[in-house]
């Protein structure tokens, strides 16, 4: 049976964080209540993850802040794993990236949050693949 | 090809609640008690390979060095999943800790509504993310991602879609294997005899997937559908689902997409 696609990747399992959430203050900002826990145990040896935002920052293009919406992706200690950011999406015209290459996650049961880098940022979505390179 | 982890199962899919519908969630009863709107819809045995099994996986804390507990309930016979169970004593208040249940089994055929109930030794539990994790055994032949959309308590009479101005979830379809498809459950009721419509749209609304119309069963009982697989476009996409009311007042109790390779 064919299971491969076309990118020389396939999803193993898709984990979601949902918002739509605003930054409330000027800077890095840490949602902190927004967490999602991967168990690499659960996944075969060389599964990676890829991270798919959806986002937008509130006052481009006119506006005072023309910070891309980014967002970084940390583990339980605070260790940054990987970094995503949009094209400047105009609330509320979000635009949607995923990240190109794959990233390696902690072994075993660890949770990661995300933080992001402006005032304006406005996240509506934020998926985390956990996928196998082919 | 060995696509086996250490334990002899792969994990996929993770039936994620949306976090938006947790976090913060607190919980100070002593005694099971329902988090209210965490619900998800899956036939256990019909929709997964033979042998699957199931964990919870929760992110949570309390306020003292007390125990949580979290558990799965069948809603369709009120039954709590003693096996399920899991519970975290907390060595520091406040402190997030990151539980795994052991394995479990769903023995009941059939589209079933599951719900969580959770409890406290003392204090209050604060829960910031909850899995239902799905474990299958061998190959990912017939592999079901699912994911829950924060459609949760809405009512509707209009008769012309309506509009949701943030995405429910980004698909790159191009990164599931091929042949893959989706499908919505969906748990909803409908004062009359009315047809309720379920569609996936674009995150601009300008294109459409996998219709689902029904026409209730009864007037004001919820019921539980399914649409037929569908196609997604190439690339990466937001989402965002829509309804309308073929007549009466609709309403949504849950909602989930699965993607599946068919």
């Amino acid at each position: 049976m064919t299971i491969q696609n076309t990118l020389g990747l396939k999803v193993i399992d898709k984990k979601s964080c949902m918002y739509p959430k605003t930054t409330t203050v000027a800077g890095v900002t840490t949602w902190p209540t927004n967490k999602i826990a991967v168990n690499m145990n659960d996944y075969p040896v060389g599964a990676k993850g890829v991270l798919l935002l959806c986002g937008a920052n509130k006052y481009l293009p006119n506006g005072t802040d023309t910070t891309a919406c980014e967002i970084t992706m940390k583990d339980s200690g605070g260790t940054t794993i990987a970094t995503l950011a949009v094209n400047q999406g105009n609330w509320p015209a979000f635009d949607i990236k995923s990240s190109v290459t794959p990233f390696s996650l902690n072994s075993g049961l660890d949770y990661y949050y995300f933080v992001t880098n402006a005032y304006t940022d406005v996240v509506s979505k934020i998926e985390l693949y956990i996928v196998l390179e082919w | 090809m060995a696509l086996m982890n250490k334990t002899g199962r792969v994990c996929s899919p993770t039936m994620d609640y949306f976090l938006n519908n947790v976090n913060g969630l607190g919980v100070t009863a002593t005694g099971y008690t329902g988090l209210s709107s965490l619900r998800l819809l899956f036939d256990a045995v019909n929709d997964f390979n033979p042998g699957v099994k199931f964990k919870l996986c929760v992110i949570w804390k309390n306020s003292g060095t007390n125990t949580n507990s979290l558990i799965l309930r069948d809603e369709m016979s009120s039954v709590n999943v003693t096996a399920s169970e899991t519970s975290q004593t907390f060595a520091s208040a406040d402190t997030e800790e990151v539980t795994e249940s052991d394995f479990f089994t769903l023995s009941n055929s059939g589209i079933r509504r599951y719900g969580l109930q959770a409890k406290v030794s003392a204090g209050t539990a604060t829960i910031l993310s909850i899995s239902v994790k799905v474990y299958q055994a061998g190959s990912l032949k017939g592999t079901i991602l699912v994911f829950t959309t924060p459609i949760l308590n809405i009512s509707t009479s209009a008769t012309n879609y309506l509009t949701r101005n943030w995405s429910d979830t980004l698909i790159n379809i191009d990164k599931f294997p091929t042949r893959t498809k989706a499908r919505i459950t969906v748990f909803w009721r409908n004062s009359t005899l009315g047809t309720n419509y379920v569609t996936l749209f674009d995150q601009f609304g300008a294109a459409e997937y996998g219709e689902l119309a029904v026409a209730v069963d009864t007037a004001g009982g919820y019921q539980i559908d399914r649409s037929d697989f569908f196609e997604l476009p190439e690339g990466l996409t937001s989402y965002m689902i829509r309804f309308k009311a073929g007549g009466g007042t609709i309403s949504i109790a849950n909602l989930m997409i699965e993607l599946v390779l068919v």
